[in-house]
């Protein structure tokens, strides 16, 4: 564990000395992130700053949007190197992995450290900053435990979909469309969920489960489990709707597609065959 | 005069055809892509739809009374579907192209032979455009046509208006072509290319009026987006297909009138920025 440690900061170490080296394009591409991301914004503050959207007041809704960007970007930190498993294994230089002194997948991740996603993370950070004080919000050290909690089962259900449709390349020799595809149903939680149907809302608890990245955390911050249009519309899918519950249902969610990615990673290692050469 | 246009079409059109063939080989990414595009058609339905529900809600009106900056909500679904498949008609996009030329090497080979690299890239990137744009405009007009079922759509266009827009749609095409191109050159001299283009396809989003229309921007978004040419790649041929210009050519022809004085600034642009370029081009490997 100590060498995993030490091994994960020497790869950091050499990212940063890359970014040194090449500043202005790090700076590119930390500020086009945070760009893309606060465009959005501004369908909220043309549209919905006098009437908010349901339950959801226009300050609510910039919470949703930033909590949004919070465990995403810290998957893009941190595992941005899964998008290109096809890619390496298609020009043949996926062996290299192979040969290396470390399992596979932790020497695939810890290789890439995505700055890029300072971003993401910098709107999240600005916008929350912005809203939360205008929200009469008391955490509690407990409420900020959970929060926590939530923000770490959203980030492993972010890396578990990439994971999952990473290993689909060990099958297909391409699957970046399939993963951008699955990674971009992530989209629907900027929003709350409750304008959309039943049907939709089900995918986003249980098939591409991007509902508690972001629009279920912004439910418990803001303590909104006493609206019946919360409770009956967004939460519908939510089988205890209390707190403890919301967190339970999202860390075994994590957990399971989780190990889905894992097992289905390691079925898909075990049947890779070198592209030649 | 006919000789020469035979003559451009026998040299070019092979760079259509043949980026139109590779385009059918990857007939799969498509379908994905296609996957892709109606979740923002399907996610702006809905957030549309609870917009105007809360408008009613707050001004206690019908929820087919509200108007926003003029649009019903029969008006905005039938601009959602619009602006996808303006955009699919439109986007004669070369920085793709560009980019591969550099970063793999090939930008040499390219710029020995003896035809003009602007040309080269219109050529390939109307193959790719019209690959997918068939793709595209087929699904969202099919699309379209289900989501009339349920919706009432106020969908009634001039004769007049109908072929300004093909004119202004043309146009547009190039005015995104030369952007683009313009844009490639940019990535010529930075050799960054992908945190640019995302960040190009951000603005562009906006300023094209892919978010809101271009009518409900706030002044200062206004002020920038008149400043570019964003808006006119598929922001101005929606207005034509929504009937703004019906019974009134005149506005109509001005507008055209602004797009083409857009492809004479762009035409401009390019030809120095090119000329800035290949004097700087770096060769990457090969």
């Amino acid at each position: 564990m100590k060498r995993r440690v030490r091994l994960y900061f020497m790869f950091v170490a050499q990212h940063l000395k890359r970014m040194i080296q090449y500043r202005a394009d790090f700076a590119i591409g930390i500020l086009s992130f945070a760009i893309i991301q606060a465009t959005g914004i501004v369908f909220l503050d043309v549209l919905v700053k006098e009437t908010g959207l349901y339950a959801w007041t226009y300050y609510e809704l910039l919470v949703i949007y930033a909590m949004f960007q919070i465990p995403r970007g810290i998957d893009h930190l941190l595992t941005d190197n899964l998008w290109l498993v096809g890619w390496y294994i298609r020009r043949g230089q996926f062996d290299k992995y192979l040969v290396r002194p470390m399992p596979v997948l932790t020497h695939l991740i810890i290789e890439r450290f995505q700055l890029e996603a300072l971003g993401e993370l910098l709107v999240g950070g600005v916008i929350l900053a912005f809203a939360l004080p205008r929200l009469a919000i008391a955490l509690s050290v407990a409420d900020v435990l959970y929060l926590f909690l939530f923000i770490l089962a959203g980030t492993v259900i972010y890396t578990a979909i990439k994971l999952i449709t990473a290993s689909i390349a060990f099958w297909t020799m391409d699957s970046q469309a399939m993963q951008s595809a699955a990674y971009e149903v992530a989209i629907f939680t900027k929003n709350p969920i409750e304008i959309y149907p039943k049907g939709i809302r089900f995918l986003l608890v249980y098939l591409l489960p991007f509902g508690f990245t972001s629009f279920f955390p912004s439910v418990f911050l803001l303590s909104k489990f006493g609206d019946p249009s919360v409770l009956e519309g967004g939460m519908d899918w939510i089988l205890w709707k209390t707190p403890a519950g919301m967190l339970l249902q999202a860390g075994v969610t994590a957990a399971a597609f989780l190990a889905a990615g894992l097992l289905l990673w390691k079925k898909g290692l075990s049947r890779y065959e070198s592209a030649g050469s | 005069m006919s000789r020469r246009i035979g003559s451009v079409l026998r040299r070019y059109l092979p760079f259509t055809r043949g980026v139109m063939q590779e385009a059918l080989t990857y007939r799969f990414r498509f379908v994905f892509w296609l996957l892709f595009e109606f979740f923002y058609v399907i996610i702006a339905f809905y957030l549309w739809r609870s917009v105007f529900e809360a408008r009613a809600a707050a001004e206690g009106i019908a929820f087919d009374a509200v108007a926003i900056g003029g649009y019903s909500f029969g008006m905005m679904v039938l601009y959602v579907f619009f602006e996808r498949i303006v955009g699919s008609l439109t986007a004669l996009a070369a920085e793709n192209f560009i980019d591969d030329d550099i970063h793999e090497g090939n930008i040499a080979m390219r710029l020995i032979k003896p035809l003009d690299y602007r040309m080269q890239l219109f050529a390939q990137s109307l193959g790719y455009a019209a690959v997918s744009a068939a793709v595209f405009s087929l699904s969202f007009g099919i699309g379209l046509f289900v989501v009339s079922r349920a919706v009432d759509l106020p969908f009634a266009v001039t004769a007049a208006s109908a072929a300004m827009a093909a004119v202004s749609i043309v146009f547009a095409g190039v005015i995104y072509f030369l952007t683009s191109f313009l844009f490639g050159m940019i990535i010529f001299f930075t050799l960054n290319s992908f945190g640019m283009w995302q960040l190009k396809g951000a603005v562009e989003r906006l300023l094209a009026g892919g978010i809101i229309p271009v009518a409900l921007f706030p002044g200062w978004l206004k002020a920038i987006s008149d400043f570019l040419p964003f808006a006119q790649t598929r922001y101005v041929p929606i207005t034509f297909l929504l009937g703004q210009y019906d019974g009134d050519v005149a506005g109509g022809l001005a507008a055209l009138l602004v797009q083409l004085l857009w492809i004479g600034l762009m035409l401009g642009l390019t030809t120095l920025a090119w000329k800035g370029a290949v004097r700087r081009v770096v060769v990457q490997g090969g």
